[in-house]
């Protein structure tokens, strides 16, 4: 696995992020040093060993099928300017 | 209690300090207490320490929001963060940095800092509210010397809490004492139906452990975490007195090796930064959060507002969470630490047989100056957290109880799931017998 | 022209169930105005939380098990990571290494058709443009859908030609239609199909709705492909888009870059674990399916095999056909059920469900007929307004004033004593002047009567 510049910038735009020349030159520097101590987590065998999702065992948590209040239309917008005839607005597809 | 007092107090101290990211100036009267600015509060502002959420407020409020109000808490305002938690000095707030009222060239610790640093620094409230990760709420009670409990994964409701890493957030409190970090955390606890990993147990009254004889404990202190050259000399000598005092009191203390304490860090790392680059990924400018002039396509548009908004930490945590899911490496890094934690929590179980607590230093550190953290690069930064990691990681109960009073070290108790019991006792006693 | 039957087809399927709530929160599934069924869960604001709707995970075990699945005991949700403005939180919550079904089958015409794996997930919001898709600056939401229960059905690449995966398709959503678990009214099926021949590469054409544009696009792709092979063209696989309105498969514009999910398990969603009991449970509440159906129509009934295959498209239908055959006779009744109540639903584009048609009505209307007091002209009329009415037979009988055939004796014989001429020459070898006395009879009796019991009539008076 090469770390360099190439791969901030595919993983930059998978994560939807801009990033600077010299952010990216940063970056490399600290995906190495820091997937250094990440990567001793390979010499553990752990055949056998349940994937842990949450810490504390949960399972079947279910909500009845019943119909509750939705949001008021002053809070469904009250934290954007971005909207149009109940619409939210976002960016164009194509 | 008069709101104008507390609301007075809050800014007062805000002046020297930066506590708050917001005061709640429409609070009425109540018993006061702080919030970690990640929690929804509704109708006043929540950034979550960040840029991206400059300008929200949420429309409803968090389970323990609720809870609080019924018991007639208020909130005086919500407390300086690192940014979604990502820090552990809380020096990565996209607003005022919170500074140590202990000495204020200092840090408060991270990310919960402004919560620790004000429930020391207030004379007129004596709790908090506090979120922990990886060991925001443990790191700033000891370095801002006030007591802090992170409760058993699954204890305290996340409804309304701003995710960082769902499988590791946890609410808890911050206390003058331990008697006031367990009133609130009695308020606060409880099942709750909107959270699917709420844990579902009958409502129990912590304050009921206050007091015991804990004399026929079992403490197990974490060799490697407790001696050598990761630890801080005046750390580790306040530590060893510490334990020492539980000792001449009858507690006997035996140390014990945990042995896979070089995995906790990293494995937690991977955990928690795969799920935080899934959960930052909803901030891109519409809907609510700050936004741009829209223009462009939306990959255009979405990272354009998130490369002005998000602060170096949340950016770099974010990329490597994302590496680390990507198919390739998501077998090496996630689900390999998914295997990870199971390994590490039967381990914890396994000692939790045998001893009733364990017991470490809270940092291996004093809270260190503003201008050493400046200087420290991502991994000596992340090590600092290497004492609270394992028990964060898997969801375990821990109390950091200040080694003496008004002493920036902490002595850090943990217990098995569903044993606040034992931790609030001995954590207790120790401030008793100190 | 009959295609060569060695395309390659696979189709992904997505189902809305009909839950009242959605899959994650309590809002109501249904439609209305723009963003009003919406709260902070299914719009992603920071620190919501979902809880899974029990019925959802129900009714996902319910087609699992028509389809001849495994049912999974543990699954686990999954977030698919990917930014679009459909996506409220830029994930999906979906299955994805431990989905709730697989290995299922569904026997076709003389073939199996391989289920790979079924499994539920949130449907996306709905997006409009203020002018078209290519030059609006801007896009609307709305978020009303985003959240509600979708089941993924995605089959092997057992399909060998256009025509082939929508007939597959229909019976597919015949077999749903069964279980009751899909608004068949107020949703048109989205479907994603792959498709490959020999020595091509798969193109997977996105989001097509609807049996017909599934059937147009796959041919057109086919069609696409053999071309390029003709041409010796280079392939590769790639992801494409129908235009319902030119008819044609065109390729999505290619990103700056691959899209990876970096796929992790949900960490605010507990596993499932589907008890046995459940299990057993839901297999009870599964009706006759129409495979087996179809079997015992034929032997019970000695029908041929298309008239059970159109008895079998509608579940009440077949109902219906059961219960009529106990009091009228089986011809009658097929002549009723597949051909006139058939063709009456389909020219309004309901489901007998949809209708208000009852039983009784229906059976009254078969024994008239028997009766001779009804023609099957009549019967036709009839059923055309007992779907919508609350009237029954007796009542819409009355109503509509429909001749007696006593009456009818006196209505021909006052016709064939009018037009004298008419009927001698028919006598003389003219037969359209038949034709032209029985228009005049159905002239007189203002429609209401069976041409061919006028033309008998006519002849016996003659």
């Amino acid at each position: 696995m090469k770390i360099d510049k190439e791969l901030i910038e595919r993983v930059a735009k998978v994560s939807r992020l801009n990033l600077k020349e010299e952010e990216k030159e940063s970056f490399v520097k600290d995906f190495k040093d820091v997937l250094e101590v990440f990567s001793k987590i390979g010499k553990v065998k752990t055949d056998n060993l349940d994937l842990s999702v949450q810490p504390v065992k949960f399972e079947n948590v279910f909500r009845e099928d019943k119909v509750e209040k939705s949001l008021n239309e002053k809070e469904v917008f009250k934290n954007t300017e971005l909207k149009e005839k109940g619409f939210f607005k976002g960016p164009k597809i194509l | 209690m008069k709101t104008r007092e507390f609301l007075q107090e809050a800014k007062d101290l805000n002046k020297k300090y930066n506590f708050f990211i917001t005061i709640n100036e429409k609070a009425e009267d109540g018993i006061p207490i702080s919030v970690k600015d990640n929690i929804c509060t509704k109708g006043l502002k929540t950034t979550a320490g960040s840029r991206i959420l400059e300008n929200y407020e949420p429309v409803f409020d968090a389970t323990v929001i609720e809870k609080a109000k019924k018991s007639k808490y208020v909130v005086v305002g919500k407390t300086g963060m690192d940014e979604f938690g990502f820090g552990s000095f809380s020096t990565n707030c996209a607003y005022e940095i919170p500074k140590n009222p202990l000495d204020n060239t200092r840090s408060c610790g991270g990310s919960s800092g402004g919560g620790a640093g004000y429930t020391y620094a207030s004379k007129l409230s004596n709790s908090s509210i506090g979120e922990s990760t990886g060991g925001s709420i443990s790191c700033p009670a000891a370095f801002c010397s006030v007591v802090g409990i992170t409760p058993t994964y699954g204890l305290v409701s996340r409804y309304g809490l701003i995710d960082y890493a769902n499988s590791l957030d946890k609410i808890g409190t911050f206390g003058k004492s331990v008697k006031d970090a367990v009133k609130l955390l009695n308020v606060i606890s409880g099942y709750d139906e909107k959270d699917s990993t709420s844990i579902k147990k009958g409502k129990e009254n912590y304050e009921k452990y206050l007091g015991k004889d804990i004399k026929k404990f079992k403490v197990g202190v974490i060799k490697e975490f407790s001696n050598g050259e990761g630890i801080n000399l005046e750390v580790e000598k306040d530590f060893w007195d510490g334990v020492k005092k539980l000792e001449s009191n009858g507690v006997k203390c035996k140390e014990v090796s945990f042995k896979l304490s070089d995995l906790v860090l990293p494995v937690y790392y991977v955990i928690a930064m795969c799920e935080a680059s899934t959960n930052l990924a909803k901030y891109c400018g519409i809907r609510y959060g700050m936004t741009k002039e829209l223009k462009g396509t939306f990959n255009e548009y979405f990272s354009s507002v998130r490369e002005s908004y998000f602060g170096k930490e949340a950016k770099r945590r974010i990329l490597l969470g994302t590496f680390m899911r990507m198919a390739g490496y998501r077998d090496a890094y996630y689900i390999k630490a998914l295997k990870l934690r199971s390994l590490i929590t039967q381990e914890y179980k396994k000692l939790f047989k045998e001893f009733d607590v364990l017991l470490t230093p809270t940092m291996p550190i004093l809270p260190p100056k503003f201008s050493e953290i400046e200087k420290l690069n991502p991994v000596e930064n992340y090590m600092c957290d290497i004492l609270t990691t394992g028990p964060n990681l898997s969801g375990l109960p821990m109390i950091s109880v200040p080694v003496k009073k008004n002493r920036a070290v902490g002595m850090h108790f943990i217990a098995d799931h569903l044993q606040e019991n034992k931790i609030i006792s001995i954590g207790d006693y120790y401030e008793r017998v100190r | 022209m009959k295609e060569l039957d060695n395309a390659k087809i696979g189709l992904e399927i997505h189902i809305q169930l009909k839950t009242s709530s959605k899959l994650f929160c309590g809002c109501s599934t249904k439609s209305g105005k723009p963003n009003t069924e919406v709260c902070e869960i299914c719009l992603g604001m920071p620190g919501s939380k979902p809880v899974v709707n029990r019925k959802a995970v129900e009714f996902a075990v319910k087609l699992g098990l028509a389809l001849n699945c495994t049912i999974q005991k543990e699954n686990f949700f999954s977030r698919k990571v990917y930014g679009y403005p459909d996506m409220s939180k830029n994930f999906q919550i979906t299955q994805y290494e431990f989905p709730l079904c697989a290995n299922g089958n569904v026997r076709f015409k003389n073939k199996v058709i391989r289920i790979r794996r079924i499994h539920i997930e949130e449907d996306p919001a709905s997006i409009q443009y203020p002018k078209t898709i290519s030059d609006s600056d801007y896009c609307l939401i709305d978020y009303n859908r985003a959240g509600v229960p979708l089941c993924e059905i995605v089959t092997e690449p057992d399909l060998t030609s256009a025509e082939e995966a929508k007939e597959f398709l229909e019976y597919l959503i015949s077999i749903i239609d069964y279980l009751d678990i899909y608004d068949s009214k107020n949703f048109t099926i989205r479907v994603d199909a792959n498709v490959s021949l020999p020595g091509t590469k798969r193109a997977e054409i996105k989001n097509i709705t609807g049996f017909r544009a599934v059937e147009k696009a796959i041919g057109f792709e086919i069609i696409r492909q053999k071309g390029k092979l003709r041409r010796n063209e280079e392939f590769k696989q790639e992801t494409m888009h129908f235009d319902a309105i030119s008819n044609k498969v065109i390729p999505l514009r290619e990103k700056e870059f691959e899209e990876d999910y970096g796929y992790i398990f949900d960490p605010d969603l507990p596993k499932l674990l589907i008890e046995e009991n459940l299990i057993k449970k839901i297999k009870n509440e599964i009706p006759e399916l129409p495979g087996e159906k179809i079997k015992r129509l034929i032997k019970e009934y000695n029908l041929s095999e298309d008239i059970a295959s159109v008895l079998v498209s509608e579940k009440e239908i077949c109902d219906l056909f059961e219960e009529s055959i106990k009091k009228a006779e089986k011809e009658l009744v097929i002549r009723l059920t597949t051909g006139i109540l058939k063709k009456v639903l389909n020219y309004n584009g309901i489901k007998l469900r949809e209708s208000k048609l009852t039983k009784e009505n229906f059976i009254e209307l078969l024994k008239l007929i028997e009766k001779n007091e009804l023609t099957v002209r009549m019967a036709d009329l009839l059923l055309r307004k007992l779907i919508f009415s609350k009237k029954n037979t007796r009542e819409l009988v009355k109503e509509l004033k429909f001749t007696k055939i006593n009456d009818m004796d006196k209505i021909v014989e006052k016709v064939l004593g009018k037009n004298k001429e008419a009927v001698e020459d028919y006598k003389k070898g003219n037969s359209k002047a038949l034709h032209f006395l029985i228009g005049q009879v159905l002239k007189e009796a203002k429609e209401k009567a069976d041409a061919k019991l006028i033309e008998r009539k006519i002849l016996e008076k003659i």
